[in-house]
């Protein structure tokens, strides 16, 4: 019966935020803007720095990857619209716009300091319409712009090199098919240079139709060639090791419109240095003992709001000894801001967690520390445990078939 | 799709000069290099051939060396995929490149190149 239902039912026992000093009697809590809950991961390098600033995550981001569509989707844009287009997003990997005959597989993952950021490098542009005294308004745009590179990529994911050899060996299997017509195409060009065109063209027929047979003879190996090319693009993304990402990014507000009345309205920097280790088994994705460290550094300031620059300092620590445990622990530090001015303590968060999945789909977590004091002495207890009850996916009841309609 | 232009190239050694070919597949991507001499294959290898031996002059005389290279998109950030070709050994080394696109990510292309040894 437990398995009826394909939904998990979560039991929480929560003590949330319990507060640990009273509030003193006769202060009225206010909401100051800042500091906010941030966490380690809040704080990361934005992938697009641009559309982070400006608060915005675009359905719909142009990526051109030659000079040509870049030019023409930039002017189609700026001709869409009167002056600045609003509510417009685009991202460019300018490295890739081009071809790098001379770039090989390994030095792509081999790459010095300054190859990785040509490599990584993207420049990301927003802008939206500047919103008013009420929602429905609008007065104006804002544009936001970006740029974000890795200064270390890490190193290829363990699983990387069996990949690749599964994928020359399918690769190696489709080249013996191709290569058939190779005999086949030398004695077409020794009957060409001895002036037997008729001959030369009969051979080459037979090429033509040994060609045209090719994709139906070859689909079990490019389905295996395939599954193992994505894979490998997948795990260039999982990298291990140490990683350092960086960015930048500006927004500026054009209220009504006009440039002369332009004005910064947020920056920011980011840093965000990274180390990963891995260990995996022979199957794909049968990885365990992860080792996670992530430093995370942010200034920011937004002048829309206050001229106080923000600098937050973070760290994560995530240890993943086995498949079903794992643990974690993350502090943030925030100065800068008039209320970390004024109570420096209550710019701190420190939380400590675990995650246990036991059999059946359940899981036990919980996470202990200190939060930011959002509101003067308000709560600052973070005190979360939880198990989260799965009732499997398959049911254990067979469902009849729908009886026939007359 | 993108197809590569095929190479035919001709190139004269002196009798006496060792002929040497180099391959590289560019972009990053994954190829299976193989360089047939007339009908018969003589090497089969990924991404790189740095300068391979494959005769003299006067034992190439009149053959063709092909090079067929398959590639495959294994890079998210591009499907730009191309192949050069170095020759060296006669009077002029040969350079020769072409490229081509996939449309999708993780597809394949049969890049093709001959040299005819005059």
């Amino acid at each position: 019966m437990r398995r009826l239902l394909p939904i998990a039912l979560t039991l929480f026992l929560t003590l949330t935020a319990r507060p640990l000093l009273a509030q003193a009697p006769g202060v009225t809590p206010t909401a100051p803007a800042e500091p906010k809950a941030v966490t380690p991961d809040d704080m990361r390098a934005p992938t697009s720095p641009a559309f982070a600033l400006l608060d915005v995550s675009p359905s719909s981001v142009e990526r051109p990857q030659t000079p040509k569509a870049f030019t023409v989707n930039l002017i189609s844009a700026l001709r869409g619209s009167d002056g600045l287009p609003r509510s417009y997003a685009v991202e460019v990997a300018p490295f890739w716009l081009t071809s790098h005959p001379d770039l090989t597989f390994d030095g792509y993952y081999h790459a010095s300091v300054v190859q990785t950021m040509q490599q990584t490098v993207t420049v990301s542009l927003a802008t939206t319409p500047l919103a008013g005294a009420s929602a429905d308004q609008t007065f104006g745009s804002s544009l936001g712009v970006g740029v974000r590179t890795l200064l270390r990529a890490g190193n290829p994911h363990p699983q990387l090199q069996a990949s690749v050899d599964e994928l020359l060996a399918a690769t190696a299997a489709i080249a013996t098919e191709q290569d058939a017509t190779v005999p086949l195409e030398d004695e077409r060009d020794r009957l060409r240079d001895a002036g037997q065109t008729a001959a030369a063209d009969e051979v080459q027929r037979r090429i033509d139709a040994l060609e045209a047979s090719l994709p139906k003879r070859l689909a079990e190996h490019d389905r295996k060639r395939r599954a193992a090319a994505l894979r490998i693009q997948a795990l260039d993304k999982e990298r291990v090791g140490f990683v350092m990402a960086v960015a930048v990014a500006e927004a500026w507000d054009f209220p009504q419109d006009r440039y002369d009345q332009h004005r910064i309205a947020r920056w920011g920097a980011w840093a965000t240095p990274g180390y990963r280790a891995l260990v995996c088994g022979a199957k794909p994705g049968d990885c365990t003992s992860t080792l996670d460290v992530l430093v995370v550094a942010r200034v920011l300031q937004d002048r829309r709001t206050s001229t106080d620059t923000l600098r937050d300092v973070g760290a994560r620590v995530a240890w993943q000894p086995v498949p079903a445990f794992s643990l974690s622990f993350e502090t943030v530090r925030r100065s800068g801001g008039t209320a970390t001015k004024t109570t420096p303590d209550a710019s701190a968060r420190t939380v400590g967690g675990f995650e246990y999945r036991l059999e059946n789909g359940m899981l036990l977590y919980g996470s202990f520390g200190k939060n930011f004091e959002n509101v003067p002495g308000g709560h600052t207890l973070v005190s979360l445990f939880g198990l989260n009850v799965g009732f499997g996916k398959k049911p254990d009841l067979k469902i009849a078939p729908a009886a026939p309609t007359p | 799709m993108k197809k590569p232009p095929e190479i035919d190239e001709r190139y004269a050694a002196p009798d006496a000069a060792d002929v040497r070919l180099s391959v590289r597949v560019g972009d990053g991507q994954i190829g299976l290099i193989r360089v047939f001499i007339g009908p018969t294959l003589k090497v089969s290898a990924p991404n790189v051939i740095g300068r391979l031996l494959v005769g003299t002059g006067a034992s190439l005389r009149g053959q063709t060396v092909r090079v067929r290279t398959t590639v495959n998109d294994v890079l998210a950030q591009t499907n730009k995929m191309s192949v050069s070709y170095g020759l060296e050994g006669g009077a002029q080394p040969l350079d020769v490149s072409h490229d081509g696109e996939v449309d999708a990510d993780g597809d394949m292309l049969l890049f093709k190149a001959a040299f005819r040894m005059a």
